[in-house]
């Protein structure tokens, strides 16, 4: 009677692990479709962007501190170091004479890494500054991303 | 892996700037990858694989606004003439400090201006325009 009785627990037992290892692949399958779903979204998002598609989607309000005007005595300021690494430094990008990058310039400036930053966009958003991609990166300059590269545009080069 | 970095960080006519920077308005789609990521040719092929993906893209809607057009070698892309003319114009520096100096109370005259000027102008600028005003007010 308990040789019976153990076999039919065995036999419940068995079946549980059974339908436990089938809901355990059902799981990774569906994680490993979310996965890749996620993926194929992420790349169709990317090329509308890619594409200068403006989304949708309702600006987020932005929090934190107002943007700080960049005086036009910055905006100088940042001009005459962008001269003297245009003379002393060597280009950012080697085929664009005369390019810099942001941490170029606060390498030699006398001004804070937020007024630089600041003081170029704002010459970039006048269209004094034109950005001319990445700077190449050298062999061994760790991970991350190359500074972005600038360089003056033409009327204001000369 | 450059996913911090998109194509979208540079207006038209940033793009065209490069264009005309690396082979006078001719340009192969990898070499403006390379370019625009700062990538080389001893960069990850995925990366690499993944920005000409994106610059095609982005040149394929300028092509659309007509901005440039597609050269006679697959990849090849050149810069076309309204493009080239939109990449070389210039504001007189007086109008553009006028604009620059005006202050606020005067946004509704110079939005007014500005529009006047828009409907004027041809199709392809007026996309060109557009597209430059919505790159400044994503930024």
């Amino acid at each position: 009677m308990n040789n019976g009785n153990m076999s039919m627990l065995d036999q419940a037992i068995q079946a549980l692990l059974e339908l436990a290892r089938q809901a355990d692949a059902d799981v990774k399958e569906k994680v490993e479709m979310l996965a890749s779903a996620r993926a194929a979204q992420r790349r169709v998002k990317a090329m509308l962007r890619a594409a200068g598609v403006v989304e949708a989607a309702p600006p987020q309000p932005k929090k934190g501190k107002k943007p700080v005007p960049v005086s036009e005595e910055m905006q100088a300021r940042l001009l005459d170091v962008i001269h003297e690494h245009i003379k002393t430094r060597e280009a950012a990008v080697a085929d664009v004479p005369g390019s810099f990058t942001a941490p170029g310039l606060i390498a030699i400036a006398d001004m804070h890494q937020s007024s630089v930053n600041a003081a170029l966009n704002t010459l970039r958003e006048k269209g004094i500054v034109r950005a001319i991609g990445r700077a190449t990166r050298k062999p061994g300059s760790g991970a991350g991303f190359a500074a972005m590269a600038y360089t003056l545009d033409e009327e204001h080069g000369k | 892996m450059a996913s911090n970095v998109r194509i979208s960080d540079f207006s038209d006519r940033e793009i065209l700037g490069m264009m005309g920077d690396l082979g006078n308005g001719v340009v192969a789609a990898s070499e403006l990858t390379f370019r625009v990521f700062g990538l080389n040719s001893e960069s990850d092929p995925d990366q690499v694989k993944y920005g000409n993906r994106c610059v095609t893209a982005r040149l394929s809607w300028m092509r659309r606004f007509g901005l440039v057009e597609k050269g006679e070698e697959p990849g090849i892309w050149s810069i076309s003439k309204e493009g080239e003319i939109l990449r070389a114009g210039r504001l007189a520096a007086s109008i553009l400090s006028g604009i620059q100096r005006s202050g606020d109370d005067s946004a509704l005259t110079l939005a007014h201006a500005v529009g006047q000027r828009f409907l004027r102008t041809t199709p392809v600028a007026r996309i060109a325009m557009r597209r430059e005003w919505q790159f400044h007010l994503k930024q």
